[in-house]
């Protein structure tokens, strides 16, 4: 299977977010090639099939992982933990991106090796300029 | 021939025989000597010796020389030689009415002839009559005392016998008043529902009215005289009757008893009765036995089951509707924060659609077009922000409290200096002491109280040329009371009930934006603190609003 590169993935169950986060990120050019996975299942399939059981060099790694917390079947905890205790993919960044704003789950994200978590903004204004503001950071050539 | 004539012819013999049988005291003496010459058989008698030749003091008054009354001298110097006069012989104990007087003698001397009258008795019956007659004179000043006596008792008696007579009447009338009353009471006592009853000290009937046969069947004369152990059978109440029988006829327990009980009826069948006792003393204070009444309470205690069934019943369906209730209020929770919550996302979704239309396609429509994608957008904001205070005002219902010392004074502080900030091309007059006591409350939620208090109060002020806000306090029932004070365009009192209501706005959008959530939120909280707030207003003339959270040591 030829692995195509991504510089985002994105783990989202919502496809509107999604959809609204991808095109906020294109419009200001921070992303080019960007994966969008509809919930843990899927991801971890993913990352297991792409990534974890093919030898591949790691610069065919992400640039980042925008990942969701909450999500039917595997929930974006889980998938974190997986990520981050694989030795092939615990280098990819990972930003939790959730509306829970409980302190447990920033807690426990970060207790997990998520690099950084952030509160999806409810007003769509906002939403937008933190999304633009992840890409700046994360996604940003130089 | 006249009487002078013939005495004259007697001669002196003749004379002193006349006069010695005659029936009075006849006696003659010698003036000068005393000598007596002679007395006649009546006072010879009377002296009990002939004493002619004796003097006469000695021989009739036993006196040694002539007697201090001696009458001779009075006789010699009355014109015609008589002298009448009273005399009480001494030794004899007897009066005389005695006559002197002088005539001569055959010899010729001049004697003295003295005829004496007993007259003892009449002297006798004169004194009694003198006494009898101070005796009616005394008596007579009593009568006519005892008469002014009589008189006034009379004038008393009179007047008593005129109240008597009123009291009689009035007695009449009461005497009419108890028959009337006693009769009444008989037709009472005869067609009341309960039974009075008298029972003597064997607990017999002497009394037993006529309402007894509707409780128990018997007619009064089937009862009279009979124990009471005949209609009352079975062993738990006659225990029962027992018991309070005690308790009445103990003079140191209560003087009535009050007890339900049941009666057996003639045919048989069990009557639950209520039974008021009460004990009789005679005069003396003997107990005579014991009377009172029996009231029939069938119809009573089947009320009562029922009412016990039915408020068993009702209790059961309060337990139940409690639960649901109480189930539903979780679910109405979960449901608002689920709602709420699960609202946002699609709502994000609308609003950055709508917003990447008026982006990207914003040409592609003419101005109608535009106007309704705006109008999406504005509402779209609206609903974000409807869902957003519903989430705070739920995430409330669940949060626990964690008090601790709360100083309002640096919170009011670090808020006024955020306010200035944002407000900085307006000027506020801030009247602030920083003297606010100490309370015990969740310092996260008290935040919000005076976040939401100086928003409001900011809010409805900005249309003043120099908004003016006051924050202070003061004691009530040794709890402090905090208000934020404004002079903004305050509100209608009649409406103060709708200001801490959910989404309810005392003004137009248009006019102060805002949810009209803020308030629910603050009173939530204060509410949670088992505090209270309320405010007070007047239209044009700013609003005060006053919380109050119980005190510091009261945890």
């Amino acid at each position: 299977m030829n692995l195509i590169f991504y510089d985002l993935i994105l783990i989202e169950d919502n496809p509107d977010d999604a959809k609204l986060a991808v095109r906020e990120l294109q419009k200001n050019n921070l992303v080019s090639n960007c994966l969008h996975l509809k919930d843990g299942e899927e991801a971890i399939r993913f990352f297991k099939t792409n990534i974890m059981d093919v030898s591949e060099s790691e610069k065919q790694l992400p640039k980042l992982i925008l990942l969701d917390l909450k999500m039917p079947k595997i929930d974006g905890l889980e998938v974190l933990k997986e990520l981050k205790t694989h030795e092939k993919t615990r280098k990819i960044p990972i930003v939790i991106f959730s509306s829970s704003n409980e302190a447990k789950d920033i807690k426990n994200a970060y207790e997990n090796g998520a690099d950084s978590y952030i509160m999806k903004p409810v007003e769509f204004n906002e939403f937008k300029n933190v999304i633009k503001e992840i890409g700046l950071k994360w996604l940003h050539n130089g | 021939m006249n009487m002078s004539n013939y005495i004259l012819n007697l001669n002196f013999e003749q004379i002193k025989a006349i006069l010695y049988n005659f029936p009075e005291i006849v006696y003659i003496t010698d003036p000068d000597t005393y000598e007596i010459i002679f007395m006649n058989k009546n006072f010879v008698d009377l002296v009990g010796e002939d004493a002619t030749g004796k003097k006469c003091y000695k021989a009739f008054q036993a006196l040694e020389e002539p007697c201090s009354f001696c009458t001779n001298e009075a006789l010699f110097k009355s014109s015609d030689n008589i002298y009448k006069w009273e005399h009480h012989n001494k030794l004899l104990d007897k009066h005389f009415f005695i006559t002197d007087q002088l005539i001569k003698w055959p010899d010729g001397r001049k004697v003295r002839f003295e005829i004496a009258t007993d007259i003892t008795e009449k002297k006798k019956q004169e004194l009694d009559l003198l006494n009898k007659n101070n005796e009616y004179y005394a008596l007579n000043e009593e009568y006519l005392a005892l008469n002014e006596e009589l008189k006034s008792n009379n004038e008393e008696l009179f007047k008593i016998n005129r109240q008597l007579e009123f009291k009689n009447k009035e007695l009449d009338e009461t005497f009419a008043l108890i028959k009337l009353t006693k009769e009444k009471f008989q037709e009472i006592l005869d067609n009341s529902i309960d039974c009075l009853w008298q029972l003597d000290r064997r607990l017999h009937f002497i009394y037993i009215s006529p309402s007894i046969q509707n409780i128990l069947g018997y007619h009064v004369d089937e009862m009279l005289s009979k124990p009471l152990w005949k209609f009352v059978i079975r062993a738990e109440f006659i225990k029962m009757a027992r018991q309070a029988l005690r308790t009445i006829m103990n003079p140191k327990q209560y003087p009535k008893t009050i007890f339900e009980s049941s009666m057996t009826h003639k045919d048989g069948h069990e009557v639950p009765v209520e039974i008021v006792g009460k004990a009789m003393y005679s005069k003396t204070g003997k107990l005579v036995g014991v009377q009172g009444s029996t009231r029939d309470i069938t119809e009573r205690k089947i009320i009562e089951e029922k009412l016990k069934a039915h408020n068993e019943e009702l209790e059961r369906i309060v337990k139940e509707r409690t639960i649901e209730l109480q189930n539903k209020n979780e679910e109405l929770k979960d449901f608002t924060y689920t709602v709420s919550h699960d609202l946002k996302a699609p709502l994000r979704a609308i609003s950055g659609y709508a917003a990447a239309l008026q982006e990207d396609y914003s040409e592609t429509f003419d101005e109608t077009g535009n106007v309704y994608l705006k109008a999406i957008l504005q509402n779209t904001n609206k609903t974000q922000d409807l869902v957003n205070e519903l989430l705070k005002l739920s995430r409330l219902n669940t949060k626990e409290i964690k008090k601790q010392e709360v100083d309002l004074n640096t919170i009011f502080e670090e808020q006024i200096a955020n306010y200035s900030k944002i407000y900085k091309d307006k000027k506020v007059q801030w009247n602030f002491n920083k003297n606010l006591p100490p309370i015990y409350a969740d310092r996260t939620l008290i935040e919000q109280v005076t976040g939401n208090l100086l928003d409001n109060a900011l809010k409805y002020s900005s249309k003043q040329m120099v908004p003016e806000i006051t924050i202070g306090w003061y004691e009530k029932n040794k709890d402090p009371v905090f208000f934020v004070k404004d002079n903004g365009v305050g509100f209608n009192m009649k409406y103060k009930d709708k200001l801490f209501a959910l989404f309810e706005r005392l003004h137009q959008q248009s006019e102060f934006p805002g949810m009209g959530a803020g308030l629910s939120i603050v009173k939530k909280i204060i509410d949670k603190h088992l505090g209270n707030i309320w405010a007070e207003s007047k239209e044009g003339e700013g609003a005060v609003f006053y919380f109050m959270i119980p005190n510091l040591n009261s945890n």
